[in-house]
């Protein structure tokens, strides 16, 4: 071949090889462009310019100094949902809250095929109801919602109020210094796009790997979700096994007790009960000598961690 | 319980850490003491009294290990699990894997006690074999030249054979009895129920305990093929590598042009 046509082909390849990379680059950064994320957070600069691009019949106006952010002048029905979905069915609307902003955008989409699809916004929202504009609430949307789902799942919430996660005041009736951490039924159940359970395997399924999400985060049981790691229980969940315990399998939904309550399924006396280890297509026949195995469930790095052998071949290859 | 399951990886990583160490630490002393040259470079294999291993022990053989090896993976797969959402497939594999690896072993029973070729005797550790142990020992310890030559198979290969034997319908056994939730139809019995509920259960404080201690012997074992296999593979690439070559269809080794060689092998040492 001669060297021309050497040089003629490798000019050739190296033009079709930048316009692949061209082609990969523009690309991702169209893809990347498309994306809109959940929450938008925005300068606070722009919140203003933000807020203001959707609201055909209401006046925002910033107010820096006040009860709220904004002043709104509320002429919109709130019965139906499509009032309130003028503003917050924009997923733009974010408020300035310290050097970051707060989306509250509702996706419409996905709260009409809720299980709270039929439920208007002011079935949950109940203040917004009776008072508006919005700075005439009472801000104090935690015990508000409380009592929203109360209205109608009173079991549910019976049972979550004798459980651990429930606001309580301590023995000398001082509020409970651990209000403010503690879940709502939405922390664990979502908000807007609450997904229908009842005959829903798939729905079902979903919330089974929502554990990390629902108990183990940041804030709540980070540390729980770290140290579930044992070999067929938490090792396996995590890495997607649909038969494996999520966190509510052993601890309970809405009733969750500490372990050392003497009620809790969790507890030592109780380990090897049908509603805890011998649960029926867990370890049916479980007593208390199987029970034995359960500091492994959380325990199970730390308990290899003191191991001898482990600890001294750990020595041998840290030197 | 707890203990123990910890116990069982620490020691079993740790022995297996140690092999892969002391495994190419032993190939090495070859070098020195003059089995390498004599194999590798001159070229003196074993012999052998059949100058090709029949097709059927070859292809049981190779079957029982790609099976062997499926089991092993998908076994420590469920017990270690890295794979997303694979636990349901590992345990179908494994269950799939364990079938064709019972109808193998049970094939390979009937090759060697009733097949017109039965070869059960060259596995039979005779009282000639059992007076050469000390002499195998010695010549893979490297502390004596000459390798005692009484059968096909050397004693110590006829003991793992054997163990590997009982071993296998051991994990069969013990791994049925892990099966919890599946009943077996017209007995109307789970296996765990049928194979450890009237004695195992009664003893240790229930079937679960007994399932559960059934899953360690279970783990035991798996180990122990680990080991096993992994000596297996030593040996089999190390002392006869025609034979290992022609197990697997890549040439084949034809009789020594001295003839069949039952006298002991000895190598001159260096």
């Amino acid at each position: 071949m001669s060297p021309a046509r050497i040089e003629r082909r490798t000019i050739i390849a190296g033009v079709l090889i930048i316009a692949a990379v061209l082609v990969v680059a523009m690309s991702t950064v169209i893809a990347g462009a498309e994306e809109v994320p959940a929450i938008v957070a925005v300068p606070v600069a722009n919140v203003a310019a933000t807020v203001t691009t959707v609201a055909p019949s209401v006046t925002a106006t910033n107010v820096p100094s006040g009860a709220g952010s904004y002043a709104l002048d509320f002429t919109l029905p709130t019965f139906g949902k499509s009032g309130c979905l003028v503003c917050h069915g924009d997923r733009n609307l974010v408020v300035a809250k310290g050097d970051s902003t707060k989306s509250f955008w509702v996706d419409e989409v996905a709260y009409n095929h809720s299980a709270h699809a039929t439920v208007v916004c002011t079935g949950c929202h109940i203040d917004y109801g009776y008072k508006s504009p919005h700075g005439q609430t009472t801000g104090d949307w935690r015990s508000i919602a409380k009592q929203s789902c109360k209205n109608c799942h009173p079991d549910q919430f019976r049972d979550w109020s004798l459980g651990g996660h429930a606001v309580t005041p301590t023995a000398d009736k001082k509020p409970d210094p651990k209000a403010a951490s503690k879940p709502l039924c939405g922390d664990c159940h979502g908000g807007h796009d609450m997904a229908v359970l009842k005959n829903n395997p798939e729905a079902k399924r979903q919330i089974r790997e929502t554990a990390q999400q629902m108990c183990g985060r940041e804030g709540c049981h980070a540390d729980y979700w770290a140290n579930y790691s044992d070999y067929y229980h938490g090792a396996a969940y995590k890495t997607g096994a649909q038969d494996a315990p999520t966190c509510w399998d052993c601890h309970g939904t809405h009733t969750v007790l500490k372990s050392t309550d003497r009620f809790s399924p969790t507890n030592t006396d109780n380990l090897g009960a049908a509603n805890s280890c011998g649960s029926p297509g867990c370890h049916s026949g479980a007593g208390s000598a199987y029970a034995s195995y359960a500091p492994m469930i959380h325990g199970r790095a730390k308990i290899a961690a003191e191991n001898p052998i482990a600890r001294f071949l750990d020595s041998v290859f840290k030197r | 319980m707890t203990q123990v399951n910890v116990w069982l990886d620490v020691v079993f990583t740790a022995v297996y850490v140690f092999m892969l160490v002391a495994i190419p630490i032993h190939f090495l002393i070859s070098i020195p003491k003059g089995r390498f040259r004599r194999s590798f470079i001159e070229g003196h294999w074993p012999e052998h009294d059949e100058p090709h291993p029949p097709a059927l022990p070859k292809y049981i053989h190779f079957q029982h290990l790609v099976m062997m090896f499926v089991l092993g993976f998908t076994g420590l797969a469920i017990r270690f699990p890295f794979i997303d959402g694979g636990r349901t497939t590992l345990r179908y594999i494994h269950y799939v894997a364990m079938v064709v690896v019972i109808a193998t072993y049970l094939w390979r029973l009937w090759y060697a006690f009733y097949s017109s070729r039965r070869d059960w005797r060259a596995f039979a550790i005779t009282k000639k074999d059992a007076l050469s142990t000390l002499g195998v020992v010695a010549y893979y310890a490297y502390l004596s030249n000459n390798k005692p030559h009484t059968d096909k198979y050397n004693v110590l290969q006829k003991g793992t054979y054997l163990v590997f034997t009982l071993f296998m319908a051991l994990q069969a056994l013990c791994g049925f009895a892990l099966l919890e939730f599946w009943t077996i139809p017209v007995i109307g019995m789970t296996p765990a129920n049928l194979l450890l509920g009237w004695w195992l259960a009664p003893m240790v404080g229930g079937l679960a305990m007994a399932v559960a201690w059934m899953r360690i012997l279970h783990y035991v074992l798996t180990w122990m093929f680990i080991i096993i296999t992994t000596i297996h593979v030593y040996l089999s690439a190390t002392v006869d590598i025609p034979v290992t070559k022609d197990f697997f269809g890549f040439g084949s080794h034809d009789e020594a042009e001295d003839g069949h060689g039952h006298a002991a092998v000895s190598v001159p040492a260096e």
